[in-house]
């Protein structure tokens, strides 16, 4: 078997700042969609 | 597994010892399996707590009039057996399977955010013993419908708040898997694991999760609107202050109707795995089921308004929700019929999950059969708030959602543990799984058909004798999941050993891994020679 070289640390480092960056977006997206309906639901009532 | 530390040892700082021993391995956990194990044993034992409510339910209709309980409790059974089991049951046993199977299924040695994964599951406990609490404090637990619907929800007592409070832990959890579930698989697949080669498991979990992440925090912003309008006197749905009660049911749909396909597309995803092994064939149209899973998903956003035709609405928008509903049968149709492709002139054999792979297919077409009855608005003015529904979405979610996630289990267990289960005693849980489920939910349709309304403790003599019927279902049904515990606790005590590939037709990176698999899987990427023969195309 052939084995994928290991990833460098700098390549680990990249991955783990990309993967926090994503997590923060959908965070915001989620956080986005609850504030959204509620500012929705008070323009209606 | 060749674990080979040539240039960065730091990068495996975490991956090189074994389980933490005692208590602490599973409350520090990090690592997807322990935490996967987790969500699966606490989704047992909700499995079994809603079960419990549904026997109480169906022990009070077995004969008209009142006989066990008061009207009060049987309506927070109905309401509690329903939030026990989509929360509690089916959501968490998918995100155990999940954390078990997406690392080992796209080469990640672990979920890309452990902590948060360890943060995920523990809220759940915390969550249920609240919701559950409510069964204890003056007032009672909620018993107004899992929809929550005011002004009837807002007349609950002590147990009200506790239960928007655990409705909003169980959201955050939900919400904080899906992150991790986006993020594992968008970061950290190895490379040569494409987004069109991975399995459909992992796709459908992909696209479970953005719908996860998008309507949750809906569901969260109605309940927060309903304390506010509980302690705080607003009138978001109260019509006496300007409010209106119709709007949180619009609110709650637009969340509940993707929430229905939350809690069925991973099943669609199994069904991809277990098909083509069982019948030693190459998944019929992959790219066509991932573009149905999409458009299922898509679709579900635009359909919520079918759950309230009966709250009026103008003819327009009748004949679009109608028209959008009915357009899920289409990607539906294109995954049923590309699973019977892929069985057509394959080597079938008939193992306990491909048994209950093929009663989901079933089954599961039967509820999206009576769906579509629901989908037509003359019908469901007749159907609305009987046991017609109740049939219905609940041969989507048993024979659906729960025999996925059985047929899931039976499918990994040997790849998880090493060991085989007893095929003979999974085959037994099966057929009686199979045939009591239909004697429990079919002549509900019959029911529902001649007009008996859902959620009432008593009804009309003439509904006794199929209510009887179900009732003995209900019954056979509950005692026969009691044989699922007992599988699992005996192969646990000694069954036969399995091979690294348990199921001769079974094709994915995690048969690739012994079994079971090493405690820190692809704690190196997979060469590419196993990537080869373990992805898809």
């Amino acid at each position: 078997m052939t084995a994928t070289s290991p990833m460098t640390p700098q390549e680990v480092n990249e991955r783990r700042a990309k993967a926090r960056r994503t997590a923060i977006l959908l965070g915001l997206v989620a956080l986005g969609f609850y504030v959204a309906f509620i500012a929705m639901s008070v323009a209606r009532a | 597994m060749a674990h080979e530390h040539t240039a960065d040892d730091h990068a495996h700082d975490d991956h090189d010892h074994g389980p933490a021993h005692g208590w602490r391995r599973w409350v520090y956990a990090t690592n997807h399996k322990d935490i996967g194990t987790m969500y699966l044993v606490f989704a047992c034992v909700m499995f079994f707590v809603g079960g419990a409510m549904a026997m109480i339910i169906r022990a009070e209709l077995f004969q008209p009039g009142l006989q066990l309980v008061d009207p009060q409790f049987f309506n927070s059974m109905t309401t509690m057996h329903a939030l026990v089991m989509i929360f509690g049951a089916v959501m968490p046993a998918w995100t155990g399977l999940a954390n078990w199977m997406i690392p080992m299924q796209v080469g990640a040695p672990d979920m890309a955010l452990p902590r948060l994964n360890n943060f995920s599951f523990w809220i759940l406990p915390f969550a249920f013993t609240l919701l559950l609490g409510t069964l204890f404090v003056p007032g009672g637990a909620p018993a107004g419908g899992w929809t929550l619907y005011p002004p009837l929800s807002l007349q609950g007592g002590d147990g009200f708040p506790m239960a928007i409070f655990a409705i909003h832990l169980m959201g955050a959890s939900s919400i904080l898997g899906s992150i991790n579930v986006v993020v594992t698989i968008m970061n950290m697949r190895a490379p040569g694991v494409g987004l069109l080669n991975m399995p459909l498991f992992v796709w459908s979990w992909l696209i479970t999760a953005y719908l996860l992440i998008a309507t949750m925090p809906v569901l969260a912003g109605a309940v927060t609107m309903l304390l506010t309008d509980h302690f705080f006197g607003t009138s978001f749905f109260s019509a006496s202050g300007g409010g209106d009660p119709v709007m949180f049911q619009h609110i709650f749909w637009f969340f509940g109707h993707p929430e229905v396909y939350i809690l069925i597309l991973p099943a669609f995803g199994i069904m991809s795995e277990i098909i083509p092994t069982f019948s030693r064939k190459p998944l019929f149209g992959y790219d066509a089921m991932v573009y149905a899973t999409a458009a299922i998903a898509f679709l579900s956003f635009i359909v919520w308004a079918h759950h309230m035709f009966t709250v009026g609405m103008p003819l327009a928008g009748q004949l679009f929700f109608t028209l959008s509903t009915m357009m899920i049968s289409i990607p539906t149709g294109v995954k049923v019929f590309n699973w019977t492709a892929t069985m057509w002139k394959g080597s079938l054999s008939f193992e306990t999950p491909m048994l209950f792979a093929l009663a989901f297919l079933f089954l599961f077409t039967i509820g999206g059969f009576s769906g579509l009855m629901l989908a037509v608005v003359p019908a469901d003015f007749q159907y609305h708030d009987t046991y017609f529904v109740v049939a219905h979405f609940h041969y989507v979610l048993v024979p659906g959602a729960i025999f996925g996630i059985m047929a899931g289990v039976y499918y990994w267990l040997p790849k998880w543990t090493g060991r085989m289960y007893d095929e003979t005693l999974g085959k037994w849980h099966f057929w009686l799984s199979a045939i009591f489920v239909n004697v429990l939910f079919f002549p509900q349709h019959f029911l529902g058909l001649a007009g008996m309304p859902r959620r009432i403790p008593d009804y009309s003599t003439q509904f006794t004798d199929w209510n009887m019927v179900s009732s003995l279902g209900a019954f056979g049904f509950g005692l026969s999941q009691l044989l699922f515990p007992y599988i699992i606790w005996k192969y646990i005590k000694g069954g036969e050993k399995s091979g690294a590939r348990s199921w001769e037709g079974a094709h994915g990176l995690e048969w690739e891994l012994s079994s079971p698999p090493p405690y820190h899987s692809w704690a190196d990427p997979p060469s590419r020679e196993v990537i080869a023969r373990g992805v898809e195309h």
